[in-house]
């Protein structure tokens, strides 16, 4: 399966600033990748380089097959983390014409960007100029304009910024369904349950540097649990029965449950009949570590040395890379 | 190049198709004409009745008696009557030459007319003190009636000293705020008449005979053309080419504005990076530049439209050679693509308006200039200033406009050189605008000083 899109030993400085550091990426074609990362972590910077709107000091960015997206514009979405509007424009006249920018055949186009309004229920907005829609409105516009002239590749850079549950939910299913066609898509978010729920790969930076690179299938796997969750019948039970069992470190209330850590030799099958046992509950189950406490690892709460990053990012992702 | 057009469409389209845009074009010119039109009606000059005395210290003794007949009203109203005609005469073949209606040019005669003033002459004895006179003069205005003026002559103004070499003069005293025309074309006007008169009589000839034989009026010359021949109008010269550089300047003022807003729009917007996602700035900049090229071809074509319509009216129209009309196609492209790059970078560099107004200034400079010189070139075309400044790069295309309809007889290679010139300039201003917009289009924060702007075309 080739790439779609390939980054080998990619630098970028401004000045002073190292913004993107001896960078290696490979996005599967076909995949749903997310690329996370902290506020200033680089990102931004490398989906500018691999739009070819900024370009690398050093490396080499491939982008489908081609030495640069400047020579496959038209078949790249991308939708910016600052994205605007021509407001003075309507919202029909707006949309056709970056599809026509796009290589978009002007023939059935008005129907084309009427189909895709209805389909985010924005039938009605049409005829109105772009400075009179909401926000979250604008964003549904903005994303139709990226992918309208139905491209190989999708780039979104925090797509679901500012977005409400229900918009948020509508922009997910989008997503799938273009991934569903065959697409490969790259966004970028700090919401990681849209990772974990989208992706089948995660790509994470920081500080410039690449600290994750794994499918999310292995993320599940790697992570093997070590925490039971359980959710008492008597809601006023607390750690009590649980810290009694064999091989526990710890009980912790989280929210409306319990999460009993044992030690890291222990059988987790185990662990969890004797969870069980314990006391009558509605719900025991294995914790999945999640996407969000990986980052949270990885990137940590406090100064964490190059050295440290080095070493939990080797950690978490075994030798560089997974099957 | 498809993707050039597409750009260049949406600027033009969307510059145009706006009420703002459309109305000024069609307004403007609706004001002018208005204004031509109108204007005359416009023009109250009535001042009001002046009722009064003037007072004369004849130290001659032989004017007084003339001077309080010419002051009378009986005299006046005759004089008045013929001015009255003359100033008609004139407003009516303007009018016919306008095509203003005639009620309209009657009513701008009226109103050009003064009321006819009611003066009564008081002599004071030759041997009467001035200063004493004079104190009347010191309470109140004109407007209060009452003495208005002083006149006095001395005692040889009309006999004259040394065997009749030497002649004396007069003095006037008025009182403050007397309306100019009543001392210049009535006390003054008629004392100078009497003085003359009388010396005249005394020197022994007939002075309405001496009036006759120094009459002689001022004919209108007659403009030869190919065909026939028109009444020669003064200022003419000055018309074309004040016109042309006008053109010039609106059209390209029009365009690249517009160039620099719409640009600073999509970066304030931020529009630009999902733009250039699917064209080059290259192919983005050089869009909007065809597109607002389109914007200004149409206002210059509107304008230079009314003014055809406007020539031929008024029966100028040979004024216009068409070859000069090339000529000022040929200018304004050069002249529109150097402006227009310019204002690209500029729009490029910074985020909001405001902050463009310091960059703008030297290229206002270059639009500037050639207006502070037009009447020095248009007065003398083919000299030292015209012809060196045709040849500055930002200016020449101004200037040439300016001197083209102005002379005759440029000589060719001047024209050709200036061509040249400012197709190099427009080489060099587009080659720095392209490395600036390159560059500017995605920065943001602190706007660039020119500084920063010449460190960018330095770079690789």
């Amino acid at each position: 399966m080739s790439a779609a899109i390939k980054i080998r030993g990619v630098t970028k400085t401004f000045g002073e600033k190292i913004a993107v550091d001896r960078l290696d990426l490979e996005v599967p074609q076909g995949s749903v990748c997310a690329f996370l990362g902290p506020n200033g972590a680089g990102k931004t910077t490398t989906i500018r380089m691999i739009m070819s709107i900024i370009f690398p000091d050093r490396g080499e960015i491939s982008v489908l097959g081609k030495a640069s997206a400047l020579e496959s514009k038209d078949r790249i979405g991308y939708l910016p983390e600052e994205r605007g509007v021509y407001r003075k424009m309507k919202v029909g006249d707006f949309l056709a014409y970056m599809a026509r920018l796009k290589g978009v055949d002007g023939a059935g186009l008005p129907q084309k960007v009427k189909a895709w309004l209805d389909r985010v229920e924005l039938g009605e907005v049409f005829k109105k100029k772009c400075q009179e829609l909401s926000k979250g409105m604008q964003q549904k516009v903005q994303f139709i304009s990226s992918i309208i002239h139905e491209p190989d590749l999708i780039i979104l850079d925090e797509p679901f910024s500012g977005l409400d549950p229900v918009n948020a939910k509508m922009l997910r299913e989008l997503i799938a369904e273009q991934s569903r066609q065959g697409r490969t898509l790259i966004f970028s978010t700090h919401v990681m349950q849209h990772a974990e729920q989208l992706c089948d790969h995660v790509f994470m930076i920081n500080r410039g540097r690449k600290v994750l690179d794994l499918s999310m299938s292995s993320i599940r796997a790697r992570h093997e649990p070590d925490t039971v969750i359980v959710e008492p019948l008597d809601d006023k039970m607390e750690a009590g029965p649980y810290r009694a069992l064999a091989g526990v470190r710890g009980v912790e209330r989280v929210g409306s449950h319990l999460e009993v850590r044992f030690a890291e030799q222990t059988d987790i099958h185990d662990a969890m009949r004797r969870v069980f046992d314990a006391a009558r509950s509605r719900r025991v189950e294995l914790k999945r570590v999640s996407l969000e406490d990986i980052f949270i690892g990885l990137v940590g709460e406090g100064q964490v040395s190059r050295a440290e990053f080095a070493d939990a990012a080797m950690a978490v992702s075994g030798a560089g890379g997974d099957q | 190049m498809i993707r050039v057009y597409q750009v260049a469409r949406r600027e033009f389209l969307s510059t145009v198709m706006t009420k703002g845009f459309l109305i000024g074009v069609a307004i403007v010119p609706l004001i002018m004409l208005a204004g031509i039109v109108v204007a005359p009606l416009l023009i109250n000059d009535k001042p009001p009745k002046v009722s009064g005395t003037v007072a004369i210290i004849d130290r001659t003794g032989a004017v007084a008696e003339g001077f309080a007949k010419r002051l009378s009203s009986d005299t006046l109203a005759a004089q008045f009557g013929e001015q009255q005609k003359a100033t008609a005469e004139s407003v009516k073949k303007t009018a016919d030459a306008m095509g203003t209606p005639p009620a309209v040019a009657a009513a701008a005669a009226a109103a050009m007319s003064a009321e006819l003033p009611d003066l009564k002459v008081e002599v004071l004895p030759a041997e009467a003190d001035i200063e004493q006179a004079k104190e009347s003069l010191r309470t109140g205005t004109a407007l209060d009636g009452g003495r208005l003026a002083l006149v006095v002559t001395d005692q040889d103004a009309v006999k004259g000293s040394e065997e009749g070499k030497k002649f004396g003069s007069y003095q006037i005293f008025v009182k403050p705020k007397l309306d100019q025309r009543i001392e210049r074309d009535v006390i003054r006007s008629a004392l100078m008449t009497e003085i003359t008169d009388q010396r005249i009589k005394a020197a022994g000839e007939d002075p309405a005979r001496i009036r006759a034989l120094l009459a002689v009026p001022a004919v209108s010359s007659q403009t030869v053309l190919a065909e026939g021949s028109r009444r020669t109008v003064g200022g003419a010269q000055f018309l074309l080419p004040f016109a042309f550089i006008m053109l010039l300047w609106i059209a390209t003022m029009t365009g690249g504005q517009y160039l620099l807003t719409t640009t600073i729009e999509e970066k304030s917007n931020r529009i630009m990076e999902v733009l250039l996602s699917a064209v080059s700035p290259m192919q983005l900049m050089v869009g909007k530049i065809l597109g607002q090229m389109g914007v200004a071809m149409l206002v210059l074509l509107v304008y230079l439209g009314l003014g055809t319509g406007a020539l031929v009216s008024f029966k100028l129209i040979d004024l216009l050679e068409w070859q000069n009309v090339g000529l000022l196609v040929v200018y304004f492209l050069i002249a529109f693509f150097l402006i227009a790059s310019l204002m690209a970078a500029v729009g490029s560099a910074v985020s909001e308006v405001h902050e463009a107004q310091s960059l703008i200034g030297p290229i206002m400079m270059i639009l500037i200039i050639p207006m502070i010189f037009s009447p020095a070139i248009i007065n003398n075309p083919n000299g030292g200033l015209a012809t060196a400044l045709s040849f500055i790069p930002p200016l020449s295309p101004f200037v040439m406009v300016l001197r083209i309809p102005a002379a005759q007889d440029i000589p060719l290679w001047q024209i050709a050189a200036s061509i040249a010139i400012g197709l190099a300039s427009v080489v060099v201003a587009a080659w720095a605008a392209a490395k600036i917009f390159r560059i500017g289009v995605l920065m943001y924060g602190k706007p660039p000083n020119l500084g920063t702007l010449i460190k960018w075309v330095r770079m690789a």
